[in-house]
């Protein structure tokens, strides 16, 4: 009877202890896949959760059948977000498609900027100033950073905790003041252009970067006391929703989701793209491949983030923040790119192919958090109603970036 | 035991978490009271699309805009409509009549200000845009400052807003209909003074 | 003559209660606004004092909403029946030494009766409105509240076994001179307090309504005046867990190391106030620090931690108590 309980958590619960850091080893082969079979007859009992939820995090529809409390299967109804973004692209010239990248991924809007850019810059083989690349690193660290914090106090309030949620959005503000002051928007900054960035850094910015990375620190530690290390919380998340590696690869998991499984796969190590070779950062990765791990993935990233971003800061150099002579409409040879680059989300990624006029032939967008999202129904079956809400919650979705 | 020393283990990282709590609640508070304070804009705040005017010579009111259609053809989205007329400079070719955006569509991208060559558009500082009324959103960013004066002075009296600058084709009916009550507001005023004077 | 006397007790009763309700809600807006870094509401009234007002006669202006399958009556019964059950427990409690509608020599049986009914209310909410969010909070709720009843009870057992009596007067009379029960009891207290917060479904026990999961759990379907009801009877059940936590283990209107005979009956309100006050804002301190248990940890952790805990504490105060006594 035992080996059918689905939970092999639940059935310790309050006895384990609690290593607040020092790391979990590597996980048993979790029992979690198969699904009780109950004696007693239990009858199904769908769920229509969303579009319209508290907790799908935008227009998400799911269709949850249950028994009990349970998740028996849960399937993602996407679609009430598509703008048709990639026709739309096609539609465009070239530097015209940077401020609908912005609608896509809105919490992550300067990675998403970049990718189209860097591939345009590819593409019409296009150099870009040193001093461009540099503030083009440090703003999209920054962003992952708002969007890590973002999504912190999104899972915490998924849990039930709402005062992360509101500490989560105060420090992220500090970052959108600075992405206003460098381009005047708080949310989609259309920041990075083709062939460098929009405007140039001012002083004052540097300065509330500086600001921002001292107490950056101290706050993080508050994160830690108040979730991390929170007996709740960890009950809420250890061991939830649980995917192996394997299962994650074959699915075509990225960013935190797949550092939490235990590959510490990083766009920025692995295939240094911009600048990204000449710093110092390490790649967090946890083993067990559940919401905790998830959440320990991105809180330490933010760490990381921050480094990237000092050590950046330090290195400005001097000169100009775009190409100085870039055609008004840009014409790039025939033929085709993809540009693939670590999005606070994963791997996000541009195809674009160039039939030598102004607009591209064919735009294709690789969005992580649609990848990701599908990994859902199978990380949540079995689990209770509960957990779907964590998981949901932990596999960071933006739902402008899943519709695209 | 082991249970035990969970539980005091777990009940500790609760109280870790309340005191994180409890230092915050006499922290100075982030809140900024909205509507009585404004946090200070940045200086490159892109709020809506401004018409200017020239200041300072033989054709100060005019508009800049010389309709050269860099910003309509630039803007992602086509929300710019420009006319144009002769100007009446004769060292310049034209003039715009009516530079109509369309607010719905606008993504406030800031390419087309940085298309424009003669600094006849900027980006306000105004983030209070909403309207009671889709048509209000075709904005006329029109070419008299006279006129946009008028229709600053009406919505600033309507709707205690600062910058906004409602130039909505409607909006010239309220203008109207506005200076046409004050007008008679003052009549009015004016007419009970007068009798109250006499019987002083 | 009694029956007026006693209509008029209630009347008095029904107004100052909800009177605490309007103030604990202002009060929760800003203990969670000052804990999460803001001002909480300061534009209705000085200082935001009247938004609560302006909310209550939002809800009483609002349009009455039925769900076209709702079951008529149990869809209207169990507002009534959720606010009337903890206000009813109020009419033993103690205010101060000749104050309280009613002692019974019963009192705090009478109280625990009363909060175990309104786990009918929950389910007739959860049932009656047919909505699967909802009939889900009430499952949880049931279960919760049945579970919770039982270390709550056991947790107190302990001050009874001392005091030797029933009956709430008596049991804060027998705390002068500053020898609170919390003081015996400390376990007690605790256990006490972790059930009774669960008790009145309020976070980090607040499945029944976990926003995040099910919208708004039992009451998902109400709104207006009937939703106020629920609103109500959460803070009336706050209150009486509070006041109750008072009387039992921190001395009730009493004031420790002084002659409390010569002290005014109206300091012993405000003394009695102060401590409810005292005991609720940790209860929201609570909620909103910590995140939300799952169900099944909530059960375990009722069964498995609080009821060993409190049957120790039982057995232990049982023993001593023997012991001093032979
Ligand atoms: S800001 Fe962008 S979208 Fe708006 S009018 Fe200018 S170019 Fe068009
Ligand atoms: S606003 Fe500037 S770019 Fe646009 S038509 Fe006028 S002069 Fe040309």
């Amino acid at each position: 009877m035992s080996e059918q309980l689905t939970h092999s958590a639940s059935k310790k619960a309050f006895r384990k202890d609690i290593p607040l850091i020092d790391q979990i080893p590597p996980r048993k082969k979790h029992i979690l896949r198969g699904l009780p079979e109950s004696e007693l007859h239990v009858e199904e009992f769908l769920m229509n959760i969303g579009p319209q939820h508290p907790s799908t995090h935008g227009v998400l529809r799911l269709v949850v059948s249950m028994e009990g409390e349970v998740v028996k299967s849960c399937e993602p109804d996407l679609g009430y977000l598509h703008r048709t973004f990639e026709k739309i692209s096609e539609n465009r010239t070239y530097q015209q498609i940077v401020p609908f990248t912005d609608r896509m991924d809105y919490l992550g809007s300067m990675n998403a900027n970049w990718g189209v850019a860097a591939a345009v810059e590819k593409l019409a083989s296009i150099e870009v100033p040193e001093r461009a690349e540099y503030i083009r690193v440090i703003v999209a660290e920054l962003n992952r950073i708002a969007s890590h914090l973002m999504w912190m106090g999104a899972f915490a309030a998924d849990i039930g905790a709402l005062t992360g949620f509101v500490y989560g959005f105060r420090e992220r503000e500090m970052i959108l003041d600075m992405f206003e002051e460098i381009c005047g928007s708080r949310l989609t900054y259309g920041y990075i252009r083709v062939g460098g960035v929009a405007e140039d850094v001012t002083p004052k910015f540097i300065q509330m970067v500086n600001d921002f990375l001292k107490i950056l620190p101290d706050r993080v530690t508050d994160y830690h006391d108040l979730i991390t290390g929170n007996v709740i919380f960890i009950e809420r998340t250890r061991g939830i929703g649980a995917i192996t590696l394997d299962e994650a690869i074959s699915y075509d998991i990225t960013g935190p989701m797949l550092r939490a499984c235990g590959l510490p796969w990083d766009l920025r190590k692995e295939e240094p793209y911009s600048l990204y070779s000449k710093f110092d950062f390490n790649i967090p990765a946890y083993f067990n491949g559940d919401c905790y791990d998830r959440f320990r993935v991105r809180m330490d990233e933010i760490m990381e983030a921050a480094k990237i971003v000092r050590q950046a800061l330090d290195g400005l150099p001097e000169g100009d923040y775009k190409v100085k002579k870039l055609a008004r409409n840009i014409k790039p040879p025939v033929g085709d790119v993809y540009i693939r680059q670590e999005a606070p989300r994963g791997e996000y990624g541009v195809y674009m192919e160039s039939d030598g006029s102004i607009k591209p032939n064919r735009v294709k967008y690789r969005t992580p958090s649609f990848t990701n999202l599908s990994i859902l129904p199978l990380a949540a079956r079995g689990w209770k109603i509960a957990d779907l809400i964590a998981i949901l919650g932990s596999v960071d979705i933006v739902l402008g970036d899943v519709d695209r | 035991m082991r249970f035990l020393i969970d539980v005091f283990k777990g009940l500790w990282s609760l109280f870790v978490g309340l005191g994180v709590t409890f230092k915050y609640m006499f922290r100075k508070k982030t809140t900024v009271q909205y509507p009585e304070i404004k946090k200070p804009l940045a200086d490159r705040f892109i709020g809506y699309v401004k018409m200017m005017y020239e200041t300072e010579g033989e054709f100060a009111g005019h508009t800049k805009c010389v309709a050269c259609m860099a910003c309509v053809v630039v803007c992602p989205v086509s929300c710019i409509q420009v006319t144009h007329d002769k100007h009446p400079d004769p060292t310049k070719k034209r003039i715009a009549n009516d530079f109509i955006l369309d607010y719905t569509k606008c993504e406030f991208c800031n390419l087309c200000v940085e298309a424009c060559n003669f600094d006849a558009i900027i980006m306000g500082h105004d983030y209070e845009l909403s309207f009671y009324d889709r048509a209000d959103m075709d904005m006329i960013l029109v070419k008299d400052k006279k006129y946009n004066d008028d229709l600053y002075a009406a919505s600033r009296r309507q709707t205690g807003s600062e910058y906004r600058p409602i130039i909505a084709p409607r909006e010239r009916e309220i203008v109207d209909v506005i200076n046409k009550r004050e007008h008679e507001e003052r009549l009015k005023k004016q007419a009970e003074k007068s009798p109250a004077q006499q019987s002083e | 003559m009694d029956v007026i006397l006693g209509l008029l007790y209630v009347v008095i009763l029904f107004s100052l209660v909800a009177v605490q309700v309007l103030i604990l809600v202002f009060m929760e807006r800003k203990v969670s606004a000052w804990i999460q870094s803001r001002i909480g509401p300061n534009r209705v009234g000085p200082w935001g004092l009247l938004q609560t007002t302006a909310d209550i006669i939002k809800l009483i202006t609002k349009e009455n909403i039925r769900n076209i399958q709702s079951d008529k009556v149990i869809f209207f019964l169990a507002p009534i029946l959720a606010f009337v059950a903890p206000f009813a427990g109020f009419v033993t409690i103690p205010v101060a030494e000749n104050l309280g509608i009613q002692d019974l020599n019963m009192g705090a049986v009478y109280v625990f009766a009363l909060g175990s009914s309104m786990v009918f209310s929950v389910i007739w909410a959860g049932y009656g409105s047919n909505n699967r969010y909802a009939l889900i909070g009430a499952m949880r709720s049931a279960a919760q509240m049945i579970s919770y009843e039982i270390p709550l009870v056991t947790s107190v057992l302990g001050v009874f076994l001392i005091a030797g009596t029933l009956s709430m007067r008596e049991i804060v009379a027998l705390q002068e001179s500053g020898t609170w029960y919390v003081i015996y009891q400390p376990l007690g207290f605790i256990l006490f307090l972790v059930a009774a917060t669960a008790e009145a479904n309020r976070a980090p026990f607040d499945l029944p309504e976990a926003e995040s999961e099910l919208v708004a759990g039992f009451h998902t379907e109400y709104s207006g005046m009937k939703f106020a009801f629920f609103f109500l009877a959460e803070y009336t059940e706050m209150l009486v867990a509070c006041s109750l936590m008072t009387v039992l283990f921190l001395g009730g209107w009493l004031i420790p190391f002084v002659d409390n005979s010569q002290i005014p009956w109206w300091i012993h309100i405000f003394v009695f106030i102060f401590k409810v006050y005292s005991m609720i804002f940790l209860m929201m301190w609570f909620r909103w620090t910590f995140p939300r248990l799952r169900v099944d940890h909530l059960m375990q952790f009722g069964w498995k931690v609080l009821l060993p805990f409190a049957l120790v504490n039982l057995v232990v105060t049982g023993a001593v108590a023997l012991w001093l006594k032979s």
